[in-house]
């Protein structure tokens, strides 16, 4: 989990700072101070040019119930996206995405509820200090953008994304926190859980409200867990506010 | 369900994002009027001086046009009677109606917002009383630039300047200000439209201080602290979409009318509305209101924007316009570009057309003073050194001090996209040539080729080396004068360049070198 964390706090970073594009000066040899061959050709590149790469990261939190109207309480999910855009028109825009997608669930614990009592705790109901589910996932999507202000410079403006995706499951776990003797707390975590599907996908939209934010709803069409599973079935809906980060 | 509550706030700002939008609606003609609109003694005269006379520019809008335009949308904004245009909110549907009245010529969507042109300070907004060392030199430095300043010069004494900003902020209470206060003869809020523009934005107050601002009445942070001023506020301090550009024409058509020599504008658009081939001088609306300002006698200072180091990296509008006097930044330390300053070719003129100091000692609207930097400050430096200029020459028109400015920077006739034609300076006269301020280098440049058919050019370049920079500007440019490449380099005497003309796509060109003011040019063909 730490090296993940790391490894997307890096991701994160490298992509933040190759936003920001290096100054035209330099002073290579020593004595260059300035060199320029002025280009007054048309960019192919940009917000609202023929190519743009828009980098967002996400949060999400769920809005439906889990299967039997269990409420799940949402924990932290987050994505970080890069998305390609290719212009067709003013109006229109088609794209594809890559995202990293960490979904997390914490369990209420309710005596007439179970979750993974079945595979874990001998078919007891047994609550716990803290239960969850996680998963990392890999993400691909494409999506159709619809933008409402044609004349708008060379920046995103306003739209909205109508997309279906597919995501892979890199891993999963499923984690427990108990208070045991003497005041001391326990942790424990399983994985490689084989009740699992390895493959997700869905659909999702997202309106930009300001360049820099976008509201979205996704819904995972596909269940998180194998059709023999007794485990109930994960919110579907996750309502999203995305950050624009190289906006 | 309760996270879905989160959202609705979210949710309906996104829908209302989506809502009437505002328009610039241009008319075919002005109805036939024929009573032009007043012009004080101050504009006439301008007028005269500049040999303008009035036109059908100087109609106002037709009324009727107007209302029926009122009829048909939600509300109306400012009507410039330069483009004949009004600024109107409407939906799609309405103005779709609107676009087939027969009155209309055309209907522009108007988006985005002006960029304060000016970078993070180094105290902002927290100024001190007293000067440090490094701010005092700084205060000298930015107006040393200009060279030397007679000392029977007048300082703007009786030129209008028209500054306009995002408000001036504690203008009249500032000690800065006190000695000028009295000069101030008009001042209008576009955005609430009223007449007190003290209590908005702080930028203005900043810039202001570029002009006429002085540290305890004595050392004057501009050359034209006994100017008289128009003051305009035309932006929002928070953004708000579609609303400035319209501001800023009202508030340049309003300085006419109240005889403004001078507009100082620190403002402009950029991405949020165009593309960088929009800075062409004449695409933004803003840009052609420009353009019509200056040939009604106006000098429109701007500054060249802070993208240097930005995507955008090019000139803002409406800097780009022809007529508009562009100032860059440089560095007041080394004389050379300062990365922050907007460069590079978009517009078919010079631009920037001149520079000046991109860091300045300004005045702080809590009190005090403070080191600041951006364009927005070498804009009214510059203003500040014409409304000099024109003080003690009156009757100087706008072309003339547009072509002083030019003339007399320090690179000139060599010019490139990050500097123009150099430094904004004052033309040195022999009894006041202060010889321990120049680098009295006398340099050699020698350009050897036996024809003008060449591949490359050879240039050597000899002199007597006096520990100082000996700054070498060179560019290639082609028949039309665009230039194709441009360089600074920074050259230890003697030095031997050698360029290769088939790095570069013109078949005949010309290449120009400046060094410590002496000046070369070499036609060549490209075999």
């Amino acid at each position: 989990m730490n090296k993940l964390f790391l490894a997307l706090v890096f991701a994160f970073t490298i992509s933040f700072f190759s936003s920001l594009s290096a100054v035209a000066q330099n002073d290579e040899e020593g004595k260059e101070l300035i060199s320029e061959k002025p280009d007054s050709s048309i960019a192919k590149f940009g917000a609202n040019r023929r190519h743009y790469l828009q980098y967002v990261a996400l949060i999400g939190l769920y809005v439906d119930q889990a299967e039997g109207n269990i409420d799940v309480r949402t924990g932290f999910d987050f994505q970080y996206k890069f998305l390609y855009k290719r212009k067709l028109t003013k109006v229109l825009a088609i794209g594809t995405g890559l995202c990293y997608h960490y979904q997390n669930f914490v369990l209420n614990q309710n005596d007439n509820v179970t979750y993974f009592e079945q595979y874990f705790w001998n078919n007891q109901n047994v609550n716990h200090r803290k239960e969850r589910f996680y998963q990392h996932n890999i993400q691909s999507e494409i999506f159709l953008r619809i933008n409402f202000d044609p004349k708008r410079g060379n920046t995103l403006g306003k739209y909205i994304d109508i997309a279906g995706y597919g995501e892979y499951r890199l891993g999963s776990r499923y984690q427990v926190y108990d208070n045991i003797a003497n005041g001391l707390r326990e942790k424990r975590t399983f994985s490689k859980l084989n009740i699992t599907n390895p493959f997700n996908y869905g659909i999702s939209a997202r309106v930009a409200v300001f360049d820099f934010l976008l509201v979205g709803v996704s819904y995972r069409y596909s269940d998180l867990f194998k059709s023999n599973s007794t485990v109930p079935e994960m919110p579907r809906t996750l309502a999203q506010i995305y950050l624009n980060i190289n906006n | 369900m309760y996270q879905l509550f989160l959202f609705l706030p979210l949710l309906f700002l996104s829908l209302n994002s989506f809502a009437q939008s505002k328009y610039w609606v241009f008319l075919k003609d002005k109805g036939g009027q024929k009573d032009y609109i007043y012009l004080n003694k101050d504009a006439q005269r301008n007028r005269i001086i500049n040999g303008v006379n009035y036109d059908a520019l100087d109609l106002p809008v037709f009324e009727k046009y107007k209302d029926k335009l009122q009829f048909h949308c939600d509300s109306l904004g400012y009507s410039s009677r330069w483009l004949n245009a009004v600024a109107v909110w409407a939906i799609p549907t309405q103005i779709e109606i609107i676009k087939n009245l027969p009155f209309v010529s055309q209907v522009q969507l108007m988006h985005g917002s002006a960029q304060i042109l000016e970078l993070e300070s180094d105290l902002k907004y927290k100024g001190d009383s007293v000067l440090s060392d490094i701010e005092y030199d700084l205060a000298l430095r930015q107006l040393k630039l200009f060279g030397h300043i007679p000392d029977n010069s007048l300082h703007g004494e009786g030129v209008i300047i028209a500054i306009l900003d995002v408000g001036f902020n504690n203008v009249n209470k500032l000690s800065a200000f006190k000695h000028c206060m009295s000069r101030i003869v008009g001042t209008y809020d576009f955005v609430k439209k009223k007449a007190d523009v003290y209590d908005a934005g702080t930028h203005g107050t900043t810039v202001m201080s570029c002009i006429a601002g002085q540290v305890n009445d004595s050392l004057p942070l501009g050359l034209g602290t006994k100017a008289k001023f128009l003051l305009a506020r035309t932006e929002r301090t928070i953004t708000e979409l579609s609303e400035e550009e319209d501001n800023w024409i009202a508030a340049v058509e309003w300085a006419e009318t109240k005889g403004a020599r001078i507009v100082n504008s620190s403002l402009g658009y950029t991405s949020s509305r165009y593309f960088q081939e929009d800075m062409d001088g004449y695409s933004s609306p803003i840009s052609r209101a420009a353009n019509v300002a200056s040939k009604k006698g106006m000098l429109i200072v701007n500054a060249m924007g802070n993208d240097g180091t930005t995507n955008w990296k090019t000139i803002c509008a409406p800097a780009d316009a022809t007529e508009v006097l562009a100032v860059g930044g440089i560095d007041p330390e080394t004389g050379l570009h300062i990365d922050f300053s907007s460069y590079g070719k978009q517009s078919d003129v010079v631009k920037p057309n001149v520079c000046a100091s991109g860091v300045a000692v300004v005045a702080s609207p809590s009190g005090g003073y403070f080191k600041a930097q951006g364009t927005s400050y070498s804009a009214p430096l510059v203003a500040g050194f014409l409304a000099n200029l024109l003080s003690d020459n009156p009757n100087m028109t706008r072309l003339q001090l547009m072509e002083y400015a030019q003339k007399n920077a320090t690179l000139y006739p060599y010019f490139d996209y990050a500097h123009g034609y150099g430094i904004a300076k004052q033309k040195l006269s022999l009894d006041a040539a202060d010889t321990s301020q120049l680098n009295l280098v006398e340099y050699t440049v020698t350009i050897l080729s036996d024809s003008n058919d060449v591949d490359y050019i050879n240039v050597n370049i000899s002199g007597i080396d006096n520990g100082k920079p000996n700054y070498l500007y060179y560019h290639i440019a082609d028949l039309d004068d665009k230039l194709v490449y441009y360089n600074v380099t920074d050259i230890e005497l003697p030095y031997s360049l050698k360029i290769d003309l088939l790095k570069y796509p013109i078949s005949e060109g010309v290449l120009r070198l400046s060094i410590g003011g002496s000046y070369n040019t070499f036609n060549f063909t490209n075999k």
